[in-house]
């Protein structure tokens, strides 16, 4: 199977995390609490979107990883400094967020929040020509 | 005149040969973060509590007086840095998830504790 270049990693991420973000919308103006699987849906998107970020990261590094949450988790701890693995446990959260959808709403907001200050900085550190746009992740820090 | 109770001298000999052979740990975060560890790995109930008292131990020795979440958000402002809020709400979490849930996962409390070493790194080189 030939290997997914890192530009195709980052149009997976634009996708996934714009489509999380309408969605995201559209379920919180419907009402939080009677939307909770299609949050759930959200979160996974933006999980997907986050270890896409970090798919081209350690691609782009020469790492050989197999694109398994737990081989990116432990790339992003030896690859990361200290203050930027603070967001990962934010991360985290919304990932079990979408396996049961039971956090109250101020709780999901704060895990996106810091998600989002986390792909802010992810996205810093990919090469210019492969940056994500704003628009498509600033709708997780305006949560 | 006989007398079997301990000396003053006797009794200093003893504390100090006890405390060669055991050397009491002062109070400290790091000591705290320890004990919370293996209270984690044992699924201890009261894990998560001790491994926040142990980061708000450490944020009252810079201010003693103030609520450490107030003190986190000082810290942050000052050094343009939401890490410390996100840090902090990170540790936090491992309680109200575990309060929710009724237990707590491993990989969320290995998180929590490596935030918890993380907080501690970043008010020494930030705050000393």
């Amino acid at each position: 199977m030939p290997d997914i270049l890192p530009e195709t990693y980052c149009a997976y991420a634009e996708s996934r995390l714009r489509e999380a973000g309408e969605r995201c919308q559209r379920a919180i103006a419907a009402g939080y609490v009677s939307n909770l699987g299609e949050l759930a849906k959200v979160a996974s998107l933006t999980w997907d979107g986050t270890m896409d970020i970090l798919s081209v990261l350690a691609t782009l590094d020469g790492e050989n990883i197999t694109g398994r949450s737990s081989d990116l988790h432990q790339y992003a701890r030896h690859n990361l400094p200290p203050d930027n693995m603070t967001y990962w446990r934010h991360l985290a959260r919304l990932h079990n967020f979408q396996h049961k959808p039971n956090h109250p709403e101020p709780s999901f907001q704060q895990s996106c929040h810091f998600t989002g200050i986390f792909l802010e900085l992810l996205n810093n550190r990919l090469p210019p020509r492969l940056r994500l746009p704003a628009d498509c992740r600033e709708w997780l820090t305006a949560l | 005149m006989a007398n079997t109770e301990m000396t003053v001298a006797e009794l200093i000999e003893k504390i100090n040969r006890e405390r060669r052979e055991n050397p009491p740990q002062m109070p400290s975060a790091a000591a705290m973060i320890e004990d919370a560890k293996r209270a984690l790995r044992r699924q201890q109930k009261n894990g998560p509590a001790l491994l926040l008292a142990a980061v708000d131990y450490r944020i009252r020795q810079i201010d003693p007086d103030s609520d450490p979440w107030t003190v986190i958000k000082r810290v942050a402002k000052a050094q343009s840095n939401p890490a410390y809020e996100s840090a902090y709400l990170g540790v936090k979490s491992l309680q109200e998830d575990a309060d929710r849930d009724g237990r707590y996962h491993q990989e969320d409390w290995e998180s929590s504790y490596e935030i918890a070493e993380i907080i501690l790194f970043m008010l020494e080189r930030d705050c000393a």
